[in-house]
């Protein structure tokens, strides 16, 4: 039965005589019926093992993650509950498009009440190769930062989403946000600019300046010694 | 001549004001262009990479893009007019020829602001007081938030 299903159809593949031999209806109508079921079997379980991972391994290969993507999931396997890991590769998957696999991962942290505060899209520019030699060429995808914070335990139900802007300004936080971050009945939240996104930040940006403050506390006379310049230095 | 109420802060002290607010705040706040860019610099080679909080997972160059805007000057921290400041700096490395740019710029600003300078402990500490206190321009060490 192996040999009638798989071996033939794959050493007599483009032989027609060799399909007329396997579907002869006419004479062995039962065991054409079951390669036929047999068969549709197979293709079917291909594409799901193509739609559910090869395709993604093809495109973590074609941007470059597929290296990172394994040193994450090795380093999940050794520990699963670290978030950092788990996060990494979730916003890896999610920029890479496979939302389904993004979620599950995520779905480990909420299980065990782990945590996110923030959600960043940006456009990040991605070098790829470019078609016959002609160098690499540079382009922009959507990018998915989560940034660990405050503890919640609600399921991420939409990693990314849209919002519209009215010609007034006006927007709406999405209601997952909202309710992660505890200002359903309104609060604050800040916008940094970076550039070509912006980086939202429950609680307004007093969070985000105590953050750099505290760092600076620490490291900015570390900056100072970087510039190495005599007409910024303290004399 | 009296001060008018009027400083000009350092760059520690720009940070400080910027990111917690100074401990006690006068009416009128300026700072100098080299102050202000050093800040800037410093802040973004120092702190960039190396932010956790909202910041977390940011790439290290994403977070210094955050760490500029963070520290973007508002309307309300005055910096001097280079065309009456930079003659001053001029007047100023003659008498004092080992001072850089940074510390003529402030000497250069207090003069023309009327102000005076306020200097982080670490400031205070270079030659930068003694020169002040040559060219007769009020400067002191304001206590700071913990």
């Amino acid at each position: 039965m192996l040999f009638h299903l798989v071996l033939v159809p794959l050493v007599a593949i483009g032989d027609e005589s060799a399909w007329s031999a396997i579907y002869d209806l006419s004479t062995i109508p039962g065991l054409s019926w079951a390669a036929a079921v047999g068969h549709g079997f197979l293709l079917l379980q291909l594409w799901r093992l193509w739609s559910r991972r090869i395709r993604w391994d093809v495109r973590a290969i074609r941007w470059d993650r597929d290296g990172r993507i394994r040193e994450l999931e090795a380093a999940l396997r050794r520990h699963p509950g670290d978030v950092d890991d788990r996060l990494q590769l979730a916003t890896i998957w999610t920029g890479l498009g496979h939302l389904r696999r993004a979620r599950w991962i995520l779905d480990g942290l909420t299980s065990d009440g782990a945590t996110e505060q923030l959600v960043v899209v940006t456009m990040e520019p991605i070098l790829s190769r470019g078609q016959g030699g002609h160098g690499a060429q540079v382009q922009h995808r959507p990018w998915l930062h989560l940034v660990a914070g405050h503890t919640y335990n609600a399921p991420v139900a939409a990693p990314i989403v849209n919002a519209k802007v009215s010609h007034r300004g006006q927007t709406s936080l999405p209601a997952d946000l909202r309710h992660r971050w505890g200002i359903e009945e309104g609060g604050e939240i800040g916008f940094i600019d970076l550039g070509d996104a912006a980086l939202v930040v429950p609680g307004g940006l007093a969070v985000a300046r105590a953050e750099l403050h505290r760092v600076l506390a620490d490291r900015y006379e570390s900056g100072l010694a970087a510039l190495d310049d005599p007409d910024l230095a303290d004399q | 001549m009296p001060s008018t109420g009027s400083v000009v802060i350092d760059d520690r002290l720009l940070i400080e004001d910027l990111l917690v607010g100074l401990a006690s705040r006068p009416p009128e706040v300026h700072t100098t262009t080299y102050w202000y860019y050093r800040a800037c610099r410093a802040a973004v080679l120092g702190a960039g990479g190396h932010l956790s909080g909202p910041f977390h997972q940011l790439p290290a160059d994403q977070q210094e893009a955050a760490v500029g805007s963070l520290l973007r000057l508002p309307d309300h921290i005055g910096l001097p007019d280079p065309r009456r400041t930079v003659p001053l700096m001029v007047d100023l490395a003659r008498r004092h020829p080992r001072l850089n740019l940074l510390n003529l710029e402030a000497a250069a600003a207090a003069r023309t602001l009327d102000a005076t300078v306020w200097l982080s402990p670490d400031a205070a500490g270079g030659i930068l007081p003694g020169v002040l206190d040559a060219e007769r321009i009020p400067w002191s060490v304001p206590n700071q938030k913990s």
